[in-house]
């Protein structure tokens, strides 16, 4: 509060302080001392910002946040996140209805780029950590699709193709998301990795990441293991999956040809005719593709479609039915589309008053309201928008 | 030789006479022809051309004289006008044809000076253009009465700088011109012509009915150019058009089939225009593919009629029809409509047909009677699917398990007993 009075007397003192024509009480930025994201309410808590706890920033947060936002949340030493309907609503039927012995609920959220999707799944994510709940996120799926680490053919299943490095990722980082839960969790059958090796019933899912981490080919075996367990629905806990950009999993085109194995050809084998790898083919998102589908209990699935995961077509579309196509459309129908909007006036006004609290946005004109017009105009409402143009000013 | 020998060789005669036999005798006894009889007593040699040869050289050049005026072609009136007219002082002059200089002749027809060109003559009231210049032709600078000019100079100095005109102008000539297609003329044609023509049906005017009428609507476009070629190949591009509702026979099934051969063209497509709650739909085909422009008229008519003779065919394959081959959204054997059956409860009857509906208004194009993917679709869409489900702000409705709370006392709720008892006890 002291700092918003010395931010004031200050703007009286400058030159452009005659331009400065709005009341008094709205320019404090409009915070919430309701720092855990389950206890947020449609009522009370719409349009204001909370700042995240420390342990959820590192385990869950942090992770649905883009770099920029991360990195401008280190430079101001401060982090605010605002509390918006999209993820209050879809928090809210998941408290009521998830984990009943109902099928895998399913939510898509959509909007445009930088509208803020993955931020609200982050905010359901952590609400759900809270209430106890198994995590298993996705971020990265359109990256796995672009550029191949490691790419081996599939000894788990046959005729589709492992990438170990991603697994060996995925696997480090649901661990260090779960890892209160992790040590409760058995295993209730017995993993065969190959004709020698297993890992036997009643063992601990701790004891099935490590092997995976130790022997890296079997990490994307480790993670359908993983996934059938969870798909059982005998967990004590339900499970949430989030998947950010979604739409990649069913598109036809990816970054990595065929031939990225590069093993010669066996006698009398005829090369494969060069074409791209397609997420059918992947191990990895095949196992988390069958995570989004309804047939397990004691679950829900959030997920997010975004013209990135398009993949070189399909750059203008945000419309889930669209980009989705027709298989990805029937896979996840019925689903519940949730539209992420542009801020509206109260928000805008919140989230520039943060920035001007905070110290991101340093220009004179923007305390103005003709600034302030200008910012809302340029950013047309998009967040992620306002973020990049706020820090020009 | 005498001068006047010399004279009759360098005339080029005297090869006549060395052939000819001489007839003296014949000569000196008054013989001659006819032609010759007047001039008998005329000399023709001129005055002091008696030389030394005597009389029969004389003689002999009369005989000459005679029969040179008959070979030259000279009539011996106009010699002897001729001579009578130089003749001054009684004296006979000579008068060799083709040399001697004749004096006063009447002038020629051909003058420096042509008579005033046709088109400096013409005058509006006298007469009509289409006379004039009835059929096309080349460009005439003397017919036309314009002072037209064609050409730029490449300097100042060249024509004095300016345009040169219409006198000699070849690019004027190469040109086409249309100055046998003036308004007079075409008002010409028309009067010739109209007699075998007959009024146009009032009838027709009123809106509407020139489509029930004349159903078929052909487009073909003439383009000009001022170019050295007047061709242009866009000419040859045909448009038709055709309302749907005017193909009898048509039923559902074989509508159908038409949208769906229709779909495989390219160049066909078949316009939907909803007005009000009716669909008029409009079949638009063209063809640029023929040279000439009446070869793809008759290629369009060949397939309009194929593709009707098609469409009501129909084959006994054609009932091997799957629901992907579709051509517009059907919830029935849809994917959707199977997944209902996986549901964990029964869903209600009405649930069902509001999600119905929602997929058909989300999947479905304007033009077949959806609204396609919008944000309201897209919400109705979630709503009707959280009413089969059983989630959502009612919490009731059709499908979804039996709403089990979780409670204090299972012994799974490790760590989650104080959170649940204080969300029960604040709803």
């Amino acid at each position: 509060r002291s700092i918003a009075n010395w931010l004031l007397r200050r703007r009286q003192l400058s030159p452009f302080g005659a331009c400065v024509n709005r009341r008094g009480g709205a320019s404090a930025a409009l915070l919430t001392d309701e720092s855990a994201p389950d206890r947020h309410s449609l009522d009370r808590h719409v349009g204001l910002l909370y700042r995240p706890e420390e342990a959820d920033w590192q385990a869950v947060t942090r992770h649905f946040c883009r770099p920029e936002l991360v990195r401008l949340f280190d430079t101001l030493g401060q982090r605010a996140l605002m509390v918006r309907r999209p993820a209050l609503e879809i928090g809210e039927r998941l408290a009521e209805h998830a984990g009943d012995g109902r099928p895998c609920l399913r939510f898509v959220l959509y909007g445009r780029r930088g509208s803020g999707k993955s931020l609200q799944m982050g905010h359901v994510a952590s609400a759900c950590r809270r209430r106890g709940w198994l995590l298993v996120t996705v971020h990265n799926a359109h990256l796995w699709m672009r550029h191949s680490r490691e790419l081996h053919e599939s000894a788990h299943r046959p005729g589709m193709f492992d990438t170990a490095g991603y697994g060996c990722i995925w696997l480090r980082h649901f661990y260090a998301m779960n890892q209160e839960i992790l040590p409760g969790l058995r295993v209730t059958k017995e993993l065969s990795w190959n004709a020698k090796e297993s890992t036997p019933a009643g063992s601990s899912w701790k004891e099935v990441i490590d092997y995976a981490l130790a022997r890296p080919r079997y990490s994307c075996a480790a993670v359908q293991f993983l996934i059938d367990e969870i798909k059982l629905g005998s967990l004590p806990m339900p499970t949430l999956v989030c998947f950010e950009v979604a739409n990649c999993l069913w598109w036809h085109r990816s970054g990595i040809k065929n031939d990225a194995i590069r093993r010669t050809p066996l006698q009398g084998e005829e090369p494969p005719w060069r074409a791209d790898i397609t997420a059918k083919q992947l191990t990895l998102l095949d196992a988390f593709k069958q995570l989004l589908d309804s047939d397990w209990n004691n679950g829900a699935a959030v997920m997010s479609v975004s013209p990135q995961g398009a993949l070189f077509d399909r750059l203008r579309e945000w419309m889930p039915r669209k980009l989705l196509g027709d298989e990805g459309f029937a896979y996840l129908d019925p689903f519940v589309p949730v539209y992420v909007e542009p801020y509206g006036p109260a928000e805008m006004s919140n989230m520039l008053n943060w920035y001007t609290e905070s110290g991101w946005l340093t220009s004179e004109a923007a305390a103005t309201d003709a600034g302030r017009a200008e910012l809302a105009f340029l950013s047309d409402g998009n967040a992620g928008e306002l973020l990049r143009i706020a820090g020009e000013w | 030789m005498t001068p006047t020998g010399k004279l009759l060789l360098l005339s080029g005669l005297a090869r006549r006479l060395l052939a000819a036999p001489s007839n003296h005798s014949l000569a000196a006894a008054g013989y001659s022809n006819s032609s010759s009889s007047n001039s008998s007593d005329v000399w023709s040699i001129g005055e002091g051309g008696v030389d030394d040869a005597g009389a029969a050289s004389v003689s002999g050049r009369r005989g000459a004289s005679s029969r040179r005026a008959g070979f030259a072609g000279y009539s011996a009136a106009d010699v002897a006008a001729a001579a009578a007219a130089s003749n001054t002082a009684g004296f006979r002059s000579l008068v060799v044809p083709g040399l001697t200089k004749e004096a006063a002749k009447p002038p020629l027809l051909r003058s420096r000076h042509p008579l005033t060109p046709r088109c400096d003559r013409m005058k509006p009231a006298h007469s009509s253009w289409p006379s004039v210049w009835p059929t096309a032709r080349t460009f005439h600078p003397a017919a036309v009465p314009l002072p037209v000019r064609q050409g730029r100079p490449n300097n100042a100095t060249e024509n004095a700088g300016i345009s040169p005109n219409k006198w000699g102008n070849t690019e004027l000539i190469k040109v086409p011109n249309f100055l046998h297609l003036t308004p007079a003329h075409v008002a010409a044609h028309c009067a010739a012509i109209k007699h075998l023509c007959t009024p146009w049906p009032k009838a027709l005017d009123e809106p509407g009915v020139i489509d029930k009428q004349l159903p078929l609507l052909v487009v073909t476009t003439d383009y000009l150019r001022s170019h050295h070629s007047i061709r242009d190949i866009r000419a040859r591009r045909v448009d038709l058009s055709l309302c749907l509702d005017r193909l009898v026979k048509l039923d559902k099934r074989s509508l159908e089939k038409l949208l769906c051969l229709v779909s495989f063209s390219n160049f066909a497509k078949v316009d939907t225009q909803v007005v009000g709650s009716s669909r008029v739909r409009h079949l638009r085909m063209w063809s640029d593919r023929c040279p000439w422009r009446f070869q793809n008229y008759d290629y369009l008519i060949y397939a309009l009629s194929a593709l009707y003779s098609q469409s009501l065919r129909h084959e006994s394959w054609e009932s091997g029809k799957a629901w992907i081959d579709n051509q517009r959204y059907e919830f029935d054997g849809s994917s959707s409509q199977k997944k209902l059956a996986k549901l964990a409860n029964e869903p209600a009857t009405n649930a069902v047909t509001h999600y119905r509906n929602a997929l058909i208004k989300l999947h479905r194009q304007p033009e077949n009677g959806g609204t396609g993917e919008t944000h309201d679709s897209l919400r109705q869409y979630g709503r009707a699917v959280e009413f089969l489900l059983g989630i959502g702000k009612g919490g009731g409705g059709g499908g979804g398990g039996p709403v089990k709370k979780l409670d204090a006392s299972s012994a799974q709720q490790t760590g989650q007993t104080k959170r649940t008892t204080e969300r029960q006890a604040a709803s």
